[in-house]
């Protein structure tokens, strides 16, 4: 019986060669989408879960005051774990994790190589018991035992040291730090927050050893008895503030605890999250939401192709139901046919999502591997989607052919409820919709991404290259390699910064003279000299800093932009030269010039102050060159300036980045949503259109025989053809009615996040819906015109 | 075998009821080869639907073997009908999918007949049709006179007692009916019951009797032998 069935489904997909290979393709394409998005959540989900003790880790997080928004803070002073240790028993340890020079970077010499590393921290030997990290070479209780001690990742040994055994190895740090590597640990899983490879003992640096209440750079986890109640912890770790941190000093109200399960996925409201693999839970939820929508929409276009096809198979139903088959019989062959239609979708699904791996990798801005698409509980997962897809892809032309009396099926007289109709048609309906919003939504995003890169941002950002200079270890070679750049013919200007804009600036709170409450958060850079030529910032009153001070002078010279300028009052950017004002950095700074306001950040936020300052002996100390080149040879200037690197720092590594590829790195959520959306609009399309196929052959099927009365009563090919594509005209003129203010409200809503927007324009709506149109009309066309030019004697001699 | 009292079937739609069947009455005996004639439209396909439980009746009795199964749910009727009713239709109603062989096996599959017992079952009576030899070919494959020997030969594998046979000659030419014809002949001749719906006064003289129907109504009944 099963074998009977099984030929009879088998044959019959075969025999209908066409439908079958695109309800196969349409199903493969879909689940491929669906795989792939399941894969992805089931990776986000998998995050720092595979720590052996991860339901007693918590990351400690606290609130800022007022002053600064309330905002939530990952990075915390240095003595709340020790103090946690100290005073709440069911503490059981502590880590703190920080940045080597608060950003990472080094030139690491090792094997008498150079490497510029980007992910150097700080921690506490602790950090290798909390997190069960295992040593491949030395032991991790003696890790950090000896002063000057580092370890390393077992691929940093690999790359630095290949086969050999790396202990007690030298490693040495922007050429000031000589390190010996005191164990290599097994690499860090990439689904975890750590991304580090190389860390060194806070307790060497001043970091570790001054316990204070007052810099908040350090990332604090903790390890709690397993009997501990987090939230009386947390009272108790607030209840520090009161106790150890003067009262003039309180900018944080409350600690709180994160379960070390949540800091991937919920921790995108937090300022500095520590790691830059940041998930959302919310982008999680809608992968999931998405991969069973897709799945449902297939499922509903199998039905609709398959009732469409299910006509052509009546008589052969009616035939067996004639011959003695039960109502159970015929749906288990239509299930059976689905069954293997699916499998075969499946199959093709899972060989497809491996070929576009990398292209879905690149959108949506992850690294999964093929392994993990054939993973045990993937293939489980698969074949649950191949069972549901057959029970619900089937189950419509199975009740609906097994219900049937087997007379009107031999007669071939198939007729479906108005609720069936309107489903189908609502289907139709519902994927149009989507799709027209998300082409309209691919129209908007381009155009806002547009206008953001074309956008004055008060600076020019291009043809800007930002070196670290971290690793110049004396002054004569900073002179001699700022001269030698200075001197190629490339170079228009030069300046020595902190930073450049937007990334690692110091946060201040700024205060009008004899004020101590208010106060104006702003965003500081150190500088060597002169910033104005080499940012080309516009300059609206004043002179740009200085290049040289007097070894005697002491005044802190600021440059400021509109917005301190404002804040202080003056109206007149030419007023605010020369006067002397309370900074952070000295209580009589001296206004050496106002600038425009440029978007030092994205063009998300609003601007904010900002500082450049020039002092002797500043306490942010001078990390890059910002070099504005006039050459179109960019390669070659910038091997000229590693080569100059090179001469002067033979034991440094030389690395470098463009200004605007580091602004482009502002937008990178927005055009992966744009490429995302741009993928789901296609996606959503195809579908639809597969769907669209599908009612158009079912609708010509059924209209078999009024289209072969008319064309014998003298009706065009025209006519008929008009006749069937209209009903779909007026579906998706349903979908644009929908989509438009549905497409313009989501999408407004996208734009708020924009401080600086596009508006909307009207043609976008057009647009879209005439691609969703013409679209339709195509697909709708060819079985419209098929049936148009169908032989009415064929038909009429049917009945 | 075949005993019908009072049969009423009415077609209706929202606004007309017609009357397809008024007051039938029909009694079939077993081993009797009986041709039902008529106009087109007098109800006579009906009338074998109904005998063949493929359609239901609105009023009136109908007696299979003695039993009553005018209100037979769909399972039993199923069972009963493919336990021992054989169908022959005028369009043939060969399952495109399947070979011929495999058409043939297909009441012996919902019968539950072991796999061994189909194949010297399918086999002989494919012999017996003189089919053998298109036994792998696809009905598409075959003359419209090869396609209705397949036919009978499904409608009789399972030794039906009875077949019902509706215009068994309508799509063939005069030999290729002829033939068919007398594979029914041999059939009743072996014991088969046999009611045949036709329009051809030709065939209907290999009955022992024909019953002429009008207007859903049974007119006449006359004996050929």
């Amino acid at each position: 019986m099963i074998k009977n069935y099984f030929k009879i489904a088998w044959r019959s997909l075969l025999k209908n060669r066409f439908f079958s290979l695109l309800n196969i393709l349409g199903l493969a394409v879909s689940l491929t989408v669906a795989i792939l998005l399941i894969t992805y959540g089931r990776q986000e989900l998998s995050f720092n879960r595979q720590f052996k003790q991860e339901a007693n880790i918590y990351r400690v997080l606290m609130q800022a005051t007022a002053e600064y928004n309330h905002e939530k803070w990952s990075n915390l002073p240095n003595a709340v774990g020790p103090t946690m240790l100290s005073d709440i028993p069911e503490v059981k340890a502590f880590a703190r994790l920080v940045r080597l020079d608060f950003t990472g970077f080094g030139s690491v010499n090792a094997n008498e190589k150079n490497f510029f590393e980007k992910n150097i921290y700080l921690t506490d030997s602790s950090f290798f018991d909390i997190f069960d990290v295992e040593f491949t070479e030395g032991n991790k209780q003696l890790a950090f035992k000896h002063p000057k001690s580092v370890v390393i990742s077992a691929s940093k040994k690999e790359n630095m040291f290949g086969n050999e055994p790396a202990l007690n190895k030298k490693l040495i740090i922007n050429q000031q730090d000589t390190l010996t590597i005191s164990g290599v640990f097994q690499d860090l899983p990439q689904n975890s927050s750590f991304e580090s490879d190389i860390f060194l003992n806070m307790m060497d640096s001043w970091m570790g050893k001054n316990v204070h209440w007052s810099n908040a750079s350090y990332y604090t986890f903790c390890l709690l008895n397993s009997n501990a109640n987090p939230k009386d912890i947390e009272q108790k770790t607030t209840a520090f503030i009161e106790k150890y941190v003067p009262k003039d000093r309180q900018y944080y109200t409350n600690f709180f605890l994160q379960p070390l399960s949540q800091v991937y996925l919920h921790s995108q409201d937090l300022r500095d999250n520590m790691s830059t693999r940041t998930g959302s839970i919310d982008a999680v939820k809608t992968v999931f939401i998405l991969a069973m929508l897709i799945i449902f929409i297939a499922c509903i276009n199998y039905m609709n192709l398959a009732t469409a096809r299910s006509q052509k198979n009546a008589k052969e139903v009616g035939v067996n139901k004639v011959l003695g088959a039960h109502r159970s019989q015929i749906k288990f062959r239509f299930y059976m046919e689905t069954g293997i239609l699916s499998f075969f979708s499946i199959c093709l699904g899972l060989l497809l999502a491996t070929s576009v791996l990398s292209v879905f990798n690149t959108i949506i801005g992850t690294n999964i591997h093929v392994a993990q698409l054939f993973s045990l509980e993937n293939i489980g997962i698969a074949l649950l989607i191949w069972l549901v897809i057959t029970l619900v892809g089937g189950s419509y032309p199975a009740f609906l052919m097994a219900n049937i009396p087997s007379l009107s099926l031999m007669k071939n007289i198939i007729t479906q409820s108005n609720i069936a109709q309107y489903i189908r048609k609502g289907l139709v309906v519902f994927q149009f919709t989507c799709s027209i919003v998300l082409i309209i939504g691919v129209i908007i995003i381009s155009l806002q991404m547009r206008h953001v890169a074309d956008k004055d941002l008060g600076y020019q950002p291009s043809n800007i290259v930002t070196i670290p200079i971290r690793s110049i270890n004396t002054m004569d070679k900073f002179n001699t390699i700022k001269q030698s750049i200075q001197n190629l013919s490339g170079t228009a200007s030069i300046a020595t910064l902190q930073t450049f804009p937007g990334f690692g600036e110091s946060g201040k709170t700024m205060h009008r003279r004899g004020e101590t409450n208010e106060g104006l958060p702003v965003s500081t850079s150190s500088s060597r000299g002169p910033v104005v030529s080499a940012l080309g910032l516009h300059l609206l009153a004043g002179t740009d800093l200085p290049e040289e001070l007097a070894a005697t002078d002491s005044t802190c010279y600021v440059l400021v932009n509109e917005v301190v300028s404002a804040y202080l009052g003056y109206e007149n950017p030419q007023d605010a030269v020369g006067q002397r004002i309370p900074t952070e950095m000295s209580p009589n700074s001296v206004i050496k010039g106002v600038v425009r306001n440029f978007n030092f950040t994205s063009l998300k936020e609003a601007v904010g102050g900002y500082i450049y300052y020039r002092m002797l002996r500043p306490n942010e100390s001078y990390r890059y060159f910002l070099v504005r080149y006039n050459t179109d040879n960019v390669a070659p200037y910038v091997a000229q300036i590693q080569q100059i690197f090179n001469q002067q720092l033979p034991d440094a590594a030389f690395d470098y980045q463009f200004l605007d590829e580091h602004i482009k790195n502002y937008y990178t959520a927005e055009s992966r949503t744009n490429n995302i959306i741009t993928s789901f609009s296609m996606l959503t399309i195809f579908i639809a259109c597969l769907g669209l196929f599908g009612l158009a052959a079912f609708t010509a099927e059924q209209r078999k025989k009024e289209i072969g009365v008319r064309k014998v009563l003298g009706a065009s090919i025209f006519k008929i053809v008009r006749l069937l594509s209209g009903n779909f005209v007026s579906l998706i003129s349903i979908a644009l009615l929908i989509a438009i203010p549905l497409g313009w409200w989501v999408f407004s809503g996208w734009l708020q996040d924009f401080n600086d927007k596009i508006t909307i324009p009207w043609w976008s709506f057009a647009l879209a819906g005439g691609f969703a149109i013409g679209i339709a009309l195509m697909t709708v066309g060819y079985q419209a015109v098929k049936a148009a030019k169908a032989n009415p004697v064929d038909s009429l001699r049917d009945e | 075998m075949i005993k019908i009292t009072n049969l009423q079937k009415y077609y209706r739609t929202e606004e007309v009821e017609t009357v397809a069947l008024n007051n039938v009455n029909i009694h079939v005996k077993e081993g009797e080869f009986v041709a039902v004639m008529g106009p087109s439209g007098c109800g006579k396909s009906t009338l074998l639907n109904i005998v063949g439980l493929l359609d239901d009746l609105d009023e009136g009795s109908y007696l299979f073997n003695g039993t009553e199964v005018a209100k037979f749910k769909e399972g039993n009727r199923s069972n009963l009908r493919k336990h021992n009713i054989g169908f022959v239709f005028q369009s043939f109603n060969l399952i495109d999918e399947l070979t011929v062989f495999e058409n043939v096996e297909l009441p012996l599959v919902y019968t539950n007949v072991p796999a061994a017992e189909r194949k010297r079952r399918v086999e002989e009576v494919l012999e017996k049709v003189q089919i053998m030899h298109r036994r792998n070919h696809f009905p598409q494959q075959l003359s419209g006179g090869q396609q209705q020997r397949v036919a009978v030969a499904r409608a009789v594998v399972n030794n039906p007692k009875l077949i019902l046979a509706d215009e068994p000659t309508g799509n063939l030419d005069s030999s290729n009916g002829n033939e068919v014809m007398h594979l029914l002949t041999e059939l009743n001749e072996a014991g088969t019951t046999i009611v045949m719906v036709t329009h051809s006064e030709h065939d209907a003289k290999f009955a022992d009797r024909v019953i002429r129907m009008l207007d859903g109504q049974v007119i006449m009944e006359t004996s050929t032998v």
